[in-house]
């Protein structure tokens, strides 16, 4: 897997790591005992040794592969329910991404927290994140299907035009990474990447500030805020 | 075998061939892309991008993933099976022809009428369909002007037909037998059963699913289209699309299933080891298969409770394979095994299958599921049961069906050979996809190369191709070999 910038990434590759051995272990069972039988009766059929009867515990053995089956995916099922993130915090940075053929735009409510406003700071293909809040994303399609994908942040939400799309995260480390489209949504669809920029607070506050202000300026010039907000819902 | 029946199956078993040899084809320039971004591919290139000195253009590569999963599934393993379950299954259940071979004779037109749809899609105004196998609107829809994605749909339509009417024969080859005796049904003929009957349930609605892209297309309507057609939905087609798509699977492979069992069954010259629970397996995954298709949800915004429910089915799924696999290591615990072409088939069909199956599971994790959607992981998971397992399994049903066809299967060793060698093949392209995919690669990509943290991966991307070619290069030996011996 690839370095994990997320507080809570380590979730998903535990239960990767865990489930990727058992798969190993399970397959590895079942092509030994495979291999073990057909050495066997290949053995047999150079010596023209004689056969020797199917054993009788033979539904046994099935019997316990199939409840050997049920006991792994359940305690599976079980953790994958107890990793599952929940709701994000209250308290969580707002992030409206807007998905199209072939760019992510991202909106930030600015100093007031509502979005739709003069202050709201847009930017293109660059989303900034502050290390250690929670960051709860919005994503909307303007065309076709996109999936926001951010690997090193083990984040995904597939975007369908006239839906909203939400996840959450938490970045715990500084660091640039990269966002991806994950889903095919045309020719271009390779291109429609994003820089992803986890920053210290001090940073994060500073580029926000300095967006906002030249926001405002441009409002009080009389220019429309930039278009294309949603009120968020509960 | 009736001449007529003879000359049908081996028609659509020559389409078939034609088809997995074009896919084969369009999967090598893929391969390539993804190895070498932007190089000219040796020797076809010119001939096929002569406009880009010979490389992949960005815009073409979807049109060849596109084309590749389409005729892969439609035109090559579908029809494969079709012809198979023609040659295989009336001696199955004590007949001499099947009991309407006219609807076989109508599917193999229909199969053909689509394949020269599909084609002449490529060549359509506003370039060739370029939005996947599952055509996902509105992507498939206003977005993509035309006429090519309305033969695509038109193919698709045809051979989802024609592989309805063979399913039907199936149904009334196996049900209207005068003799039957379902204690004594081989297990061939149960999993043709089984996948016939899905066909019969989910191939309708795979064709409503189309006939209301086309309404979206071409009568005006905005059923897949938002926002600001009200009632519009595209994730409404996602789910039309995967309650057949996901059956799909089990259609082509119940088949597969039912022949390796009998396969090792009769090398190791004794009837399938716990047979009622193979049968009983069976029932289960085709019970489940039509309930868990929303594990291709599962990152679409299901609801928790929701996705919970279909990973808990999905991995229900685990448990008849289980059975499937413990049956054919009993079946094979004590016997005599000596050279069986077959045989050899259906061992390393198992293997692949067990590796395939076994690596469905992460996916099946919702929490799992996050990081592993959409990529490469998935690839190498569905290409070793539908490319691998299947090709193997039809081989097995070939090697036998040549003979019944009155031309003579390649001798024991090439078969063997041939088997392993697909084997290695196809575990040294896909294995290296799992790998791709757990560090995030995700799929259909043109240009890997431009994320930065996909740049320690190109490595596995080499790897998977020159796997590739091995693959393609056995089946070509493979050919050539039977062309020779073939009489």
């Amino acid at each position: 897997m690839p370095p994990d910038l997320s507080a809570d990434g380590h979730r998903i590759d535990a239960l990767l790591r865990v489930s990727i051995g058992l798969t190993a272990a399970l397959a590895a069972a079942f092509l030994l005992a495979l291999a073990w039988v057909v050495h066997r009766a290949r053995q047999r059929a150079r010596t023209a040794a004689p056969e020797a009867a199917a054993p009788p515990a033979v539904a046994v053995a099935l019997g316990v592969a199939v409840l050997v089956f049920a006991v792994i995916d359940l305690t599976l099922a079980a953790r994958s329910h107890r990793a599952a993130l929940g709701p994000p915090p209250p308290d969580a940075l707002r992030v409206e991404v807007l998905a199209q053929q072939w760019a992510w735009r991202f909106r930030y409510a600015g100093p007031d927290e509502v979005f739709g406003t003069a202050d709201d700071v847009t930017t293109l293909n660059d989303l900034r994140l502050p290390v250690g809040r929670a960051v709860a994303l919005e994503v909307r399609s303007l065309d076709v299907a996109h999936g926001l994908f951010l690997p090193l942040l083990r984040s995904r939400a597939d975007a369908y035009p006239g839906r909203t799309a939400r996840t959450w995260l938490r970045p715990a480390r500084e660091g640039r990474t990269e966002l991806a489209c994950s889903v095919l949504c045309g020719a271009a669809h390779y291109q429609m990447r994003a820089e992803v920029t986890v920053l210290s607070n001090e940073q994060y506050t500073h580029w926000m500030n300095g967006l906002s202000d030249d926001q405002r300026r441009r409002a009080a010039a009389g220019e429309a805020p930039p278009p294309g907000a949603w009120a968020w819902g509960p | 075998m009736h001449p007529d029946d003879r000359r049908t199956a081996l028609r659509t078993l020559s389409l078939a061939g034609l088809g997995a040899a074009l896919g084969g084809l369009l999967s090598l320039l893929l391969r390539w892309q993804l190895s070498f971004p932007g190089r000219p591919i040796p020797l076809l290139g010119p001939l096929l991008f002569p406009d880009h000195r010979g490389a992949v253009p960005a815009a073409s590569y979807p049109a060849l993933f596109t084309l590749h999963g389409t005729v892969m599934i439609f035109f090559a393993v579908t029809p494969a099976l079709s012809a198979l379950a023609l040659i295989r299954l009336p001696p199955l259940v004590g007949r001499e022809r099947p009991a309407h071979p006219a609807l076989h004779r109508a599917a193999l037109g229909l199969f053909a009428l689509g394949l020269a749809l599909l084609l002449a899609g490529l060549h359509a105004r506003f370039g060739a369909p370029a939005f996947g196998w599952t055509a996902a609107p509105p992507l498939s829809t206003a977005r993509s002007p035309g006429a090519g994605a309305t033969l695509w749909l038109l193919a698709v339509a045809c051979s989802a037909l024609a592989t309805l009417l063979g399913s039907f024969d199936v149904l009334a080859t196996i049900v209207g037998a005068p003799k039957l005796a379902w204690s004594r049904l081989p297990l061939s003929a149960w999993g043709h059963l089984f996948a016939a009957t899905l066909n019969a349930l989910f191939l309708p609605i795979l064709l409503g699913a189309l006939a209301l892209l086309f309404s979206d297309r071409h009568l005006g309507t905005a059923l897949f289209t938002a926002p600001s057609q009200p009632g519009g939905d595209a994730l409404v087609y996602q789910h039309l699309f995967w309650i057949f798509g996901h059956p799909e699977v089990y259609i082509l492979i119940l088949p597969v299933w039912g022949a390796v069992s009998d396969a090792l069954a009769r090398a190791a010259d004794r009837p399938p080891a716990l047979r009622r629970a193979v049968v009983a397996a069976m029932a289960a995954v085709t019970l489940l298969s039509g309930l868990v298709y929303g594990h291709h949800l599962l990152t679409a915004g299901l609801s928790p409770l929701l996705a919970q429910g279909f990973m808990t089915l999905t991995l229900l799924i685990s448990l008849p394979s289980a059975a499937f696999v413990a049956s054919w290591i009993a079946t094979l615990h004590g016997a005599s095994l000596g050279p069986d072409a077959p045989a050899s088939y259906s061992l390393a069909a198992v293997v692949l299958f067990v590796l395939g199956g076994l690596t469905g599971i992460p996916l099946a994790l919702v929490t799992t599921d996050r990081f592993l959607h959409d990529s490469a992981f998935v690839v190498g998971h569905f290409h070793l049961v539908m490319a691998a397992t299947i090709l193997l399994g039809l081989f097995a049903m070939l090697h036998e069906a040549l003979g019944r066809l009155g031309l003579r299967a390649p001798s024991i060793p090439v078969a063997r050979l041939h088997a392993w060698a697909t084997a290695l093949g196809a575990l040294g392209v896909f294995i290296p996809m799992l790998r791709l995919g757990l560090g995030g690669a995700p799929r259909r990509l043109y240009d890997p190369d431009l994320y930065r943290y996909l740049h320690p991966l190109l490595a596995w991307q080499r790897v998977a191709t020159v796997a590739a070619a091995l693959l393609f290069t056995a089946q070509l030996a493979w050919l050539v070999a039977w062309w020779r011996g073939r009489r």
